[in-house]
C-alpha cells in the first residue's frame, strides 16, 4: 500500500517495477499518470468500459505473464469489489490498482472515509491511493 | 434450439487443444467442465459474473494462443459493456460464443432479458435449451489457475 500526493513520475515508477499492462476507467485525480498511459503502444494499454471489466481484463493478462495495473477513480472501487474477491483473490492473481482518492464532493464523502479500509478490509494490499489537488474539485 | 452439451462439444472440437478456454459462472463452467476432455485447457470462472469476456480479453491482448470464450445470456447482459472494447481491442484469435437459454438457470431458470441477434465482440450466439444441473466443477481455483498459466506461457508451435 502506498499513499501519493502527486502523479507526477508514476507511471515511470510503474514500469521501473515491472508493470507492463494497463486498463482501467480515468479519473480527474489521475490526469497526470493517464496522459502519460495514453503514450504507451496499443499493446500496453486497454482503456475499459467499468472498473469490474478493468480487473477482468487484467486478471487475464495476468494469467498471461504480465504484471497488470489498473487505474480508476476511488468510486469504482465498488465495481472492482466483486471481481477482487470471487476471482482475483481466490484463484490468486495479482495486479496494482491505481486509485484516485476523491473525497469533498457529496457523492464523493462516504468512499472518500472508506477507500483505503474497505481495501483493507478486503486483504488487497496492492494498491496506490493519489491525493492529489485534482481530487477536490 | 441446440442441446446445451452438443453446443459445447462443437466449439471445444471447432477450436480443439491449441486454444485456451474461459467458462462463465455457473452451469455453464460445470457444463463445460463435464463436456470438456483431457487436452483441453478451461479457466472455469467460477466466480465474478459477466467477466469472462474481458478475462478472456486479457488473455488474448497478451498471448498467442487462441482464446475461446464460453458465455451465458444473463452474464453477456451485465456486463454488455465489454462488447465494445473487444470490438475495439480484441486481436482475430480470440473467440466469444454466447449460451443463450433466455434465463438464469444456475440460480434458479428466473427469466433474464431476451437477446438482440447479435452484438459486436460476439462471435456467435448459440441458442439452447435448458439442461438441468451438470455435477460440479472438480478443480480448485489454485490448480485451476496453475494450469491455466502454464498453457498460456507455452509457444503455440502448432499454429
Amino acid at each position: 500500500m502506498r499513499r501519493v500526493t502527486s502523479d507526477s513520475g508514476l507511471l515511470e515508477e510503474l514500469v521501473e517495477e515491472g508493470h507492463d499492462f494497463f486498463t482501467g476507467v480515468p479519473d480527474s485525480g489521475l490526469k497526470g499518470f493517464l496522459a502519460d498511459v495514453w503514450e504507451l503502444p496499443p499493446e500496453q494499454h486497454v482503456p475499459a468500459t467499468w472498473e469490474a471489466e478493468a480487473v477482468g481484463i487484467a486478471a487475464g493478462a495476468a494469467l498471461a505473464g504480465r504484471k497488470p495495473v489498473v487505474y480508476l477513480q476511488n468510486a469504482g472501487l465498488g465495481h472492482a469489489v466483486n471481481p477482487l474477491a470471487s476471482l482475483c483473490i481466490p484463484y490468486g492473481i495479482e495486479m496494482t490498482l491505481v486509485v484516485g482518492h476523491r473525497h469533498t464532493l457529496p457523492q464523493h464523502k462516504v468512499m472518500g472515509d472508506i477507500d483505503a479500509r474497505l481495501l483493507e478490509l478486503l486483504g488487497w494490499d496492492d494498491y496506490v491511493l493519489v491525493e492529489g489537488e485534482n481530487n477536490e474539485g | 434450439m441446440r442441446a446445451r452439451d452438443e453446443a459445447i462439444r462443437e466449439i471445444l472440437e471447432r477450436h480443439g487443444a491449441e486454444a485456451v478456454y474461459v467458462a462463465s459462472t455457473g452451469y455453464v463452467s460445470r457444463a463445460v467442465h463435464a463436456a470438456a476432455g483431457p487436452e483441453h485447457v478451461v479457466l472455469y470462472m467460477q466466480g465474478s459474473m459477466g467477466l469472462a469476456p474481458a478475462i478472456g480479453l486479457g488473455m488474448a491482448l497478451a498471448a498467442d494462443r487462441p482464446v475461446v470464450v464460453i458465455n451465458g445470456d444473463a452474464s453477456l447482459l451485465m456486463a454488455l459493456g465489454s462488447t465494445h472494447t473487444i470490438r475495439d481491442h480484441a486481436p482475430a484469435h480470440f473467440f466469444h460464443y454466447v449460451l443463450a437459454n433466455g434465463c438464469h438457470e444456475s440460480v434458479g431458470g428466473q427469466p433474464s432479458a431476451p437477446l438482440e441477434e447479435s452484438y459486436p465482440g460476439v462471435t456467435e450466439i448459440v441458442r439452447i435449451e435448458r439442461a438441468g444441473k451438470p455435477p460440479r466443477v472438480s478443480v480448485t481455483p489454485e490448480e485451476n489457475t496453475e494450469l491455466v498459466r502454464a498453457a498460456l506461457a507455452r509457444e503455440t508451435a502448432s499454429r
